[in-house]
């Protein structure tokens, strides 16, 4: 007898339940980690003219403008512009990480285009520099083609390619370089 | 002396003066002894001639013989605990067949002594393998998967070495149930890098059903389903349990699992198990397979009364686990694949550790469950059960910030299960089931996380029926049919990107959905509703005392599952995209299985050749590339396509001597795309397994075992190879990323050694001393999604050491 008691009440619970299951709305999710935008910003060590240049997710190559000769002193930051009201300069948690972060330049034509890192730049707590900041040298007329990665935990910061640096790519964009 | 034994010996005595001069003393008496309520075999019974005092006893199936009889009249009793003693009076001139069914008789309940374990049957006409004590209990310190793995026409897809699924027939993932303790096991196995969160110690018995034939837990699995079941105390007063404890020198892991369980004499039982795993980092024959340890945690407990009438069951079990993934597989984008690709060894190799850092998963589940049966007039049994599963899964991910420690998946799933099932055995020669359930489940995607979903919530709804009819008439002739139905209702509430939704187009023709659009994001409510039938036939025929043959037909149809309709989200491990569909349509799938098994004399053959075809087979096909910050990614959907299965498993076990049998399992599947003829991905190679076993001629339960698989390469797959433009020297090359090519075919070997010792009453000692890949041969297994990233686990020794009270 009691048995039948036990099911009922299991019973009547399941079809409660049943009936009365509605969900409310879930809140939607604003990515917080997502980086979709970059700024770089160049300024001619000479001129000390400044010109900034924002890739944002969606975007093919970024065009940037030198000037055969000069030298600019560089800054890159990341973004994440997901909500308009509230971007977030992820840069600043690169920098509190810089233990696990490398920005890397990879150079279509050496020829065309130096870049190094300058004395400003982040240092992680080897001393290596990471690549925040750095010196550009335009050196002869012409087009090239710039990859600019930001990696998570590389295994060696001093290699000289992406393969000799290793570690995973979290943000990689196409900086499509005229040097006039 | 009694007046019949008399006649008897003077009828025995005439009949073989009478049967000329040479008597014929090769009659061979062959049976089979079957419970007549439970319709299943009886093993264990005794068997014996009082005439000549001829005895033996029947083994698993219940099958017996006696052989080398010499013609005449003898009279037959079969006994066995908890049964009334049998007699039946035979004339033996030829070779005899016949079938015993034997009675519980109900006044006899006070004198039953109990049986311990009775292996049960689910299916009469489709191939069932079980696994049992020993073969069982050597998996003890690894998983379901692995242990699943020895049955013939299942092999396993893997992601890493602890993430294992079982693959049966070339089918894997939503396509192969889970049955624990007769409740489908609920807990998000949608993907293939997600492993069942089943505590293998806390069954006794595992059956692998190679096809949908078993309606009753569900008419969507035409792969197979895996029904795990433990064991019962009946009506005995006993105190019974063991304790196993093993150590794996690969990963210098360890566990222990032990078990208690009291019956009583008035049917009352309690009992409880529980069990602790751990591992550090797996090694290659090369180097060490960073980030691979698992840890694992789980117990359950069992309270209630079985009787022969009626009883009831309350059960609780827990399951807890946490598993590394190879930090090597961990990729960014499509480059560092490439860069993982042309790599030997993984990118990444740390020493040997057994923490457990991102990327990792971690899943919890409790599984409650309330059973009651009742039996009137011995041959109708009426069995309810409820059941609440809660599952949570949880994948870590390698992030930055005050994230790091966060989830970037956590899904909840709740699940609840009410049923009721009706078998009816009163009609000679015939038996029916039917059964109905409703069902209910939620799933909860937690926001928290700061990741886009990648299964939004949902409720899906089920409502099912089914009924079955078992023709027996005699030993030699078995046919079965069923026929299931399923309503299900998916009611899920997902949040689009508005370009996504308008680029799929499903503005146009899913615009009823469209609940509140914000920025860039649109809420959804997807519906969906599907009628599933599934329908079940068998034959199975005892040709002669040595072959038998089952023809099986399955029709089952599959809704697609969450994961298939609204996936959106980045696979690490693959540097892949998934999407999922929403025009996704039911599949439907026809098998045909013919299993023929050849048994004499210590020699045991079985051939299954069976073919599947399946209307709108669910698979990920690769669609594009996508460009994001993080690069470049191919992307893949869910769709839906027509597919063609063909496949063969061969088993061979072969007593070549009293104390060496040998056994030879043989696996072949192909399948393909209908339209396009290209092969699914992921379909197991040719494989054979192969294993002497030497038994110790005194000793009772020694055995040493020296066991090689061979896997050949897979010759048949499909192309998703895709080009890629890479900066190298300064100059934009074009580069093709492999990820089709299979690895090599490999060859490994093993060796086990159990040594038993018996203890005062029947307690005893087992030690089993086990080598799995005992060349430390370095291989890529093409179903280890990992095989991109790193070699298999090299050469392992374990040693387990079990005490049985």
């Amino acid at each position: 007898m009691k048995h039948i008691h036990i099911f009922s009440s299991l019973a009547l619970l399941f079809t409660i339940q049943l009936t009365s299951c509605t969900k409310d709305d879930p809140p939607p999710v604003n990515e917080e980690e997502v980086i979709d935008r970059v700024v770089i910003e160049l300024t001619n060590n000479s001129t000390n003219e400044q010109s900034t240049y924002t890739w944002n997710e969606g975007d093919t190559g970024l065009a940037i403008s030198l000037s055969e000769g000069a030298t600019y002193r560089a800054s890159v930051s990341f973004l994440n512009a997901t909500n308009p009201a509230d971007i977030e300069d992820v840069t600043e948690e690169v920098r509190e990480e810089a233990d696990d972060h490398f920005v890397f330049y990879e150079i279509g034509s050496a020829a065309q285009l130096a870049i190094s890192s300058s004395s400003n730049d982040t240092r992680d707590s080897d001393n290596q520099a990471i690549g925040l900041h750095t010196t550009w040298e335009a050196k002869a007329t012409g087009e090239t083609l710039v990859r600019l990665y930001l990696i998570h935990e590389p295994d060696n910061k001093q290699g000289t390619t992406r393969n000799g640096i290793g570690g995973e790519t979290d943000a990689q964009i196409d900086l499509n370089i005229t040097i006039g | 002396m009694h007046p019949g034994y008399v006649l008897l010996f003077l009828c025995g005595l005439i009949g073989s003066l009478t049967s000329g001069f040479a008597q014929d003393c090769s009659v061979e008496l062959r049976g089979r002894v079957m419970d007549r309520h439970e319709n299943i075999p009886l093993e264990g019974a005794f068997i014996v001639l009082e005439e000549n005092q001829a005895y033996t006893y029947s083994d698993a199936r219940g099958l017996f013989v006696l052989e080398s009889l010499c013609a005449g009249t003898y009279t037959l009793r079969i006994s066995h605990p908890s049964c009334d003693d049998y007699t039946k009076q035979l004339s033996l001139q030829t070779d005899l067949d016949e079938t015993f069914f034997l009675e519980h008789h109900i006044t006899a309940l006070n004198e039953i002594i109990v049986e311990e374990q009775k292996r049960q049957k689910n299916t009469e006409t489709t191939p069932e393998v079980v696994l049992q004590g020993n073969e069982l209990e050597r998996f003890s310190g690894q998983s379901l998967g692995d242990a699943l793995s020895q049955v013939s026409g299942v092999t396993t897809l893997k992601t890493g070495n602890v993430i294992v699924k079982p693959v049966i027939h070339g089918m894997f993932g939503a396509r192969v149930a889970l049955v624990s303790e007769g409740v489908r096991v609920n807990d998000q196995e949608w993907g293939a890098d997600h492993a069942p969160t089943v505590d293998l110690n806390a069954v006794e018995q595992i059956s692998v059903i190679k096809g949908a034939a078993t309606l009753r837990y569900g008419g969507d699995t035409p792969g197979g389903v895996i029904v795990m079941q433990k064991g019962k105390p009946f009506l005995k007063d006993t105190l019974y349990g063991h304790l196993l404890s093993s150590a794996s020198a690969n990963g210098r892991g360890g566990a222990m699992t032990g078990s208690l369980v009291k019956g009583f004499a008035n049917g009352n039982y309690v009992k409880g198990q529980a069990t602790i795993k751990k591992r550090g980092d797996a090694q290659a024959p090369a180097y060490n397979l960073s980030n691979t340890g698992w840890t694992e945690a789980a117990m359950s407990m069992q309270w209630g009364r079985n009787q022969f009438l009626k009883g009831w069951e309350v059960n609780y079990s827990f399951f807890q686990n946490t598993i590394g993934i190879l930090r090597a597989a961990h990729v960014g984008n499509v480059e560092d694949l490439e860069r993982a690709l042309r790599s030997e060894v993984p990118l990444r190799i740390d020493p040997f550790t057994y923490t457990i850092a991102a990327p990792k998963q971690q899943s919890q589940h409790h599984n409650a469950k309330f059973y009651y049966f009742k039996r009137w007039a011995a041959d109708t049994k009426l069995e309810v059960h409820y059941n609440f599963q809660w599952n949570q899964r949880e994948e870590f991910d390698i992030r930055r910030g005050e994230d790091r420690n966060k989830a970037a998946i956590d899904l909840q799933l709740m699940t609840q299960n009410l049923a009721a099932y009706l078998a009816w055995t009163g009609a000679e020669s015939m038996a029916y089931t039917a059964g109905i359930q409703a069902e209910l489940q939620d799933n909860f995607s937690n926001p928290d996380t700061g990741v886009k979903r990648l299964i939004p919530d949902y409720l899906k709804y089920t409502l099912a029926s089914y009924t079955t009819a078992r023709y027996q008439p005699d030993n030699s002739l078995t046919i079965d049919a069923g026929l299931r139905l399923d309503w299900t209702l998916m009611d899920a509430q997902k949040y689009y990107d508005i370009n996504d939704w308008e680029q799929r187009g499903y503005d146009n023709r899913y615009s009823q959905f469209e609940v509140r659009r914000l920025s860039t994001q649109l809420l959804t409510r997807p519906k969906f509703e599907f009628l599933n039938w599934a329908f079940s036939t068998g034959v199975r025929s005892q040709w002669n005392p040595v072959f038998e043959t089952t023809l099986n037909y399955n029709l089952s149809q599959r809704a697609p599952n969450a994961a298939e309709l609204f996936s959106d989200g980045l696979h690490h491990a693959l540097a892949t995209i998934e999407y999922g569909s929403l025009d996704l349509k039911k599949e439907i799938a026809h098998k045909v299985l013919l299993n023929s098994t050849y048994i004499k004399e210590g020699l045991n053959l079985n051939l299954t050749p069976y073919l599947s075809w399946v209307n709108d087979f669910i698979l990920l096909e690769p669609a594009g590339f996508e460009q994001t910050i993080r690069g470049a990614f191919p992307y893949y959907h869910y769709k839906g396509v027509d597919a063609q299965f063909v496949g063969v498993d061969f088993e061979m076990q072969w007593r070549v001597h009293p104390q060496i049998s040998l056994l030879q399992q043989t696996n072949w599947v192909r399948a393909k795309e209908a339209k396009t003829q290209i092969d699914l991905i992921h379909i197991p190679p040719l494989s054979a397994h192969q294993k002497l076993v030497f038994v110790h001629p005194q000793k009772k339960g020694w055995k040493w075992e020296i066991y090689n698989t061979q896997v050949a390469s897979q010759r048949f797959f499909p192309d998703n190879n895709f080009t890629y433009q890479f900066i190298e020297n300064g100059q934009l090359t074009t580069k093709t990323i492999d990820i089709s090519t299979p690895p090599n075919g490999y060859s490994l070997w093993g060796s086990s050694l159990v040594l038993q010792w018996d203890l005062e009453g029947q307690r005893s000692i087992q030690l089993q001393c086990i080598v799995d890949n005992l060349a430390n041969t370095t291989y890529r297994s093409y179903l280890n999604r990992l095989r991109f990233y790193a070699d298999e686990m090299g050469r392992n020794i374990q040693v387990l050491i079990k005490y049985s009270l």
